[in-house]
């Protein structure tokens, strides 16, 4: 174990893992309390055909990835705020993964360059990028502290929300393209699977291990940074991938606050109960 | 920190302990693919100890995903050589993550002038191997001046065996050249322009190494290739077998068009030099079949 931290790839995993951790800890409470965990999925599989669409105009492919996943947040946040969110997150899904096959369709040459930009490895960060990963996260962790009231109320009480005249429309597209921008920039350095991942398990076991928001978002964030962390460690000593330990741990952690909310007497539905 | 003793160790000890192998300490060199890995061996002989990361030819090399002990084993290295042109990009991650400022990086691409967006394949290029084993021997020499005239013999020997390849690929050109083949993925492009072949289909190959679908006229041009017998080769690559390049492989069989697999990794057991050979005379002895 001691001889983990000698390697600066191994210190700079920890870093981008700890900014990841605690950005993904906080939106995937929101996402999850919102039940648009689809939506973070989708979002983080659109910008495929950004990356590949840039390519081909010959701009950066991760410039096209992020502006698409933003375009694509945008969508699904005015298409589907009502009845029909699913539906409208799998049609933006679905036709962007078509646009980016269209788009692969057209290139004449090697692609892989812009491809390259959806997978990310957490064993290969250099520090540069660790620095601007942690200014991004201070700007999305900042934006979502501004829209943090209205976007709660929004989704706990929708209707009432919009009777007081909160801008939900407004406000859920904003989320949106913050987790749009959230996964855009940890694909490529983490993995797709890795971000998604850390943005789901943690949160749900959070919001089944806490009463309170802010209690809610802090165990959030802890339990996201301490899985990737243990993760890392058990990745360097097994040689098995980051991310199996990552799901794993995720699962095992949600399994396990699922049962300590049933020893102690609280199903499921009681939280919900005023 | 450690480089300092470890230098010490190459300029001071490795001249007074000769014949004591054990007493060296090797210098590490990395090599993305396993061809290159050979590569070093045969320049660096017994003063290097050499790790590839690619060498299972049942890997796919474009669905790779690096370990915790592969990333150990580069930031451990003296020298690394891949391939580039977006072939392996994992490994500029890598490198950028481990910092080393007396660490030297030998890219085939930069070498030869290939940037991303060409066929990454460029092991198959004549120009390569030749570019890829000079700049390692200037680099082992360097590094280890003691050695220079070993570095220096290896360097003879292995261009020399490869001008003994040149040949058997002009050879060929010779009597073929103009030759139409085909081939499901752009692996072998760069030799079946060397053996002056050609290459139909490409834009089809292009697509296929893109992971993307080949449009109905893709296919519809690769059949007719097969089925009229402009194509005399198939070449498939033997790691990524799906149920289109089995259909393609059965088309061409029932055509009596002859199929040759090529790989993305060197085969174990083989050598560069018994690799290439091996491909040229395939090649060679299924268009001596044909104008028999």
């Amino acid at each position: 174990m001691s001889t983990m931290f000698d390697y600066e790839f191994m210190r700079n995993a920890f870093y981008a893992c700890t900014v990841v951790g605690i950005v993904a800890g906080a939106v995937g409470y929101f996402l999850v309390l919102r039940g648009q965990t689809f939506a973070g999925h989708a979002l983080s599989h659109v910008g495929f055909a950004g990356a590949t669409g840039a390519g081909l105009i010959g701009l950066s492919p991760f410039l096209g990835l992020a502006v698409f996943s933003v375009i694509a947040g945008i969508g699904i946040g005015l298409l589907g705020e009502r009845a029909h969110r699913d539906v409208a997150i799998g049609i933006v899904l679905t036709l962007s993964l078509g646009l980016g096959l269209l788009f692969l369709h057209f290139y004449t040459a090697f692609a892989s360059q812009a491809t390259n930009v959806l997978f990310g490895n957490v064993l290969g960060i250099s520090l540069r990028t660790v620095i601007v990963l942690g200014v991004l996260a201070a700007v999305i962790l900042g934006a979502l502290v501004l829209i943090a009231r209205p976007l709660l109320f929004a989704s706990l009480q929708p209707e009432l929300a919009e009777a007081r005249g909160v801008p939900v429309t407004l406000v859920s597209t904003l989320f949106m393209v913050l987790v749009a921008v959230a996964t855009a920039e940890a694909i490529q350095i983490v993995g797709v699977l890795l971000v998604f991942a850390l943005m789901v398990a943690p949160a749900a076991t959070a919001l089944r291990l806490t009463r309170g928001v802010p209690a809610g978002i802090m165990v959030s964030m802890v339990l996201a940074v301490g899985i990737a962390w243990i993760s890392l460690s058990l990745a360097f000593l097994t040689d098995w991938p980051t991310s199996f330990w990552i799901t794993t741990l995720g699962t095992s952690a949600y399994l396990a606050s699922g049962m300590a909310q049933h020893s102690m007497g609280q199903g499921p539905v009681a939280n919900d109960e005023p | 920190m450690r480089s300092l003793p470890f230098l010490a160790a190459l300029l001071v000890a490795a001249p007074l302990l000769t014949g004591n192998a054990r007493a060296e300490e090797k210098l590490n060199i990395v090599a993305a693919e396993n061809f290159y890995g050979d590569l070093a061996r045969q320049i660096g002989g017994s003063h290097v100890a050499v790790t590839s990361i690619l060498s299972n030819p049942d890997d796919d090399p474009h669905l790779f995903e690096t370990s915790p002990s592969t990333a150990r084993t580069i930031a451990d290295a003296k020298v690394i050589i891949y391939n580039g042109a977006d072939y392996d990009p994992w490994m500029d991650k890598l490198l950028a993550a481990s910092g080393k400022p007396d660490r030297t990086t030998i890219i085939a691409a930069d070498l030869i002038g290939k940037k991303s967006g060409d066929n990454p394949h460029l092991w198959y290029n004549p120009a390569t191997l030749p570019a890829v084993a000079k700049a390692l021997a200037a680099d082992l020499s360097k590094r280890d001046p003691t050695n220079a005239a070993h570095y220096n013999a290896n360097l003879k020997i292995f261009q020399s065996s490869l001008e003994g390849i040149d040949k058997e690929i002009s050879d060929v050109k010779k009597t073929y050249a103009g030759t139409e083949v085909t081939a499901t993925e752009p692996v072998f492009g760069y030799m079946a322009e060397a053996l002056g072949l050609k290459m139909l289909n490409y834009d089809f190959q292009v697509t296929v190494m893109n992971n993307a679908e080949p449009s109905p006229t893709q296919v519809a041009a690769f059949e007719n290739s097969l089925k009229d017998g402009s194509a005399k080769i198939l070449f498939y690559n033997s790691q990524v077998t799906d149920e289109a390049t089995t259909k393609l492989l059965d088309l061409a069989r029932q055509n009596k068009v002859t199929v040759i697999g090529v790989t993305e990794t060197e085969p174990a057991g083989q050598t560069i030099q018994t690799w290439f050979s091996g491909q040229i005379y395939a090649v060679q002895k299924a268009l001596a079949a044909r104008t028999q």
